[in-house]
């Protein structure tokens, strides 16, 4: 049994027992990890109270091969994000950006998607309050990308053709992208035009532009998406939760209740 | 399936019991004396029969109101806000709080798919609307965490415009615990929440 060392985000921590819990981390060296944490529900336990969901900080574990679980030792310099609990809306976006990350990541991530989703938990934290949506867009999209799923925003999914720069396609989220005028003609895709489909390209990018038109709409596309490529199946637990906080913006902002971003 | 082997399955479904400890337990069941086993079994019989949840806070009682809401000597005016019926345990176990309690059955949790819809919030606030004693504090008393925080901001949006004060239980360093091992985050809450002596 070796000692290891990694920064790490705490995503899940289910109890277990009286006094114990199993943690999971995303940490920046060794991908998605899964530790038993004995005690640490006790008022005396020194790392109990550190262990808050989506605090990062220096994770000590032993390790043993061929283990699901390993064993939690240590969590210190934490960083907390506070700023998450003050509203539905940024719990339920860090919430889902989490949940992307938890379904995808095995033992192979690495710096580059650490990173990230730690710079997307900071963003919808310290967002005002009307860029919120777009920084829980680009969190999520960005971790799609990042874990390379990203869709096809320049050449017709159907037909291959690259799409003119102003050309109004439509999104097929099962195809995995943009069809051109042409293909997309023929059935019920969502309507992207030349601006949106330059906002989905900030957006995958980590980088919400400052006009975002119809978050709402944008968070259909990306929860389709999902559902074709990454969740498989099953909804993601935290979606229904952010699109109604999406959708009751939307209402207060008086926008137009479409698909079409 | 035999009889033991029923036990251990249905032990092992409870909290922190595993397969291990629900075979020690069945063993020692059988090695004890027949009555103890049975006054076990009319035990739980008489929980799963006569237990159920209070019609208005939604702790559990053997009544449509729990012996807490029926207490005429509670204070009505002033409400504790607990995630489980196991807090108001706790919280009664301390013999220091005299107003009435509302279980939430839970916090609010995203990644569980729990929501505002998913709690007895709706209850809550008609409570609080309908009271004959106006309710004149709200105390909540969810977990320190982000997602009990985050159920404590919401609360806290959707209970003050109905009028009472809205007050939430302080954070700081446990008794009994030493400085020099408090995390930053508790110290922080601790000085934040400091009060003059």
């Amino acid at each position: 049994m070796s000692i290891v060392t990694s920064r790490a985000v705490l995503l899940r921590a289910h109890p277990y027992g009286d006094t114990s819990l199993i943690l999971r981390f995303l940490t920046q060296d060794h991908g998605m990890l899964g530790a038993m944490a004995r005690g640490v529900r006790k008022g005396s336990s020194r790392s109990g109270s550190s262990l808050e969901t989506f605090a990062d900080g220096l994770l000590t574990f032993h390790v043993r091969e061929g283990r699901d679980l390993q064993t939690f030792r240590s969590f210190s310099d934490t960083r907390t994000r506070p700023g998450l609990s003050r509203s539905i809306l940024g719990l339920s976006g860090a919430s889902l950006i989490a949940e992307i990350v938890l379904a995808h990541v095995g033992e192979e991530a690495g710096v580059p998607l650490f990173r990230g989703f730690l710079a997307s938990l900071d963003a919808v934290e310290g967002a005002e309050d009307g860029m919120r949506p777009g920084w829980i867009l680009a969190g999520a999209w960005s971790m799609v990308t990042v874990l390379g799923f990203a869709p096809v925003l320049e050449v017709c999914v159907v037909c291959g053709v690259s799409l003119a720069t102003d050309e109004v396609g439509r999104f097929d989220a099962g195809e995995g992208g943009m069809r051109c005028q042409r293909c997309g003609s023929s059935g019920s895709f969502p309507r992207v035009g030349p601006v949106a489909r330059e906002h989905l390209r900030a957006l995958m990018a980590g980088r919400p532009p400052r006009e975002l038109r119809r978050p709402s709409a944008h968070l259909k596309l990306l929860s389709d998406f999902l559902h074709f490529h990454l969740a498989g199946s099953r909804r993601l637990r935290s979606l229904p939760l952010l699109e109604a906080q999406f959708s009751s913006l939307a209402e207060r902002k008086g926008e137009a209740d479409t698909d079409n971003p | 399936m035999s009889a033991i082997e029923d036990v251990v399955r249905e032990l092992s479904r409870l909290p922190g019991i595993g397969p291990k400890t629900a075979t020690r337990l069945t063993h020692s069941l059988m090695r004890g004396p027949k009555e103890e086993c049975l006054r076990l079994a009319r035990a739980l019989t008489s929980l799963a029969e006569r237990i159920r949840p209070c019609a208005q806070c939604g702790n559990f009682g053997e009544e449509e109101l729990c012996s807490i809401c029926r207490d005429p000597d509670r204070d009505a005016a002033l409400l504790c806000v607990v995630e489980g019926a196991f807090e108001v345990a706790s919280i009664e176990g301390t013999g220091q709080f005299p107003g009435r309690f509302h279980v939430l059955g839970g916090r609010l949790s995203p990644l569980d798919g729990v929501g505002p819809d998913e709690l007895n919030v709706a209850s809550l606030l008609a409570r609080i609307r309908d009271s004959n004693d106006a309710v004149r504090e709200v105390i909540l008393a969810t977990s320190p965490s982000v997602e009990g925080e985050a159920t404590a901001v919401y609360l806290e949006g959707v209970i003050r415009p109905l009028g009472p004060k809205v007050t939430r239980l302080a954070r700081g360093i446990p008794m009994g615990s030493d400085l020099e091992y408090v995390d930053g985050s508790t110290l922080v809450e601790a000085l934040a929440g400091r009060r003059e002596m």
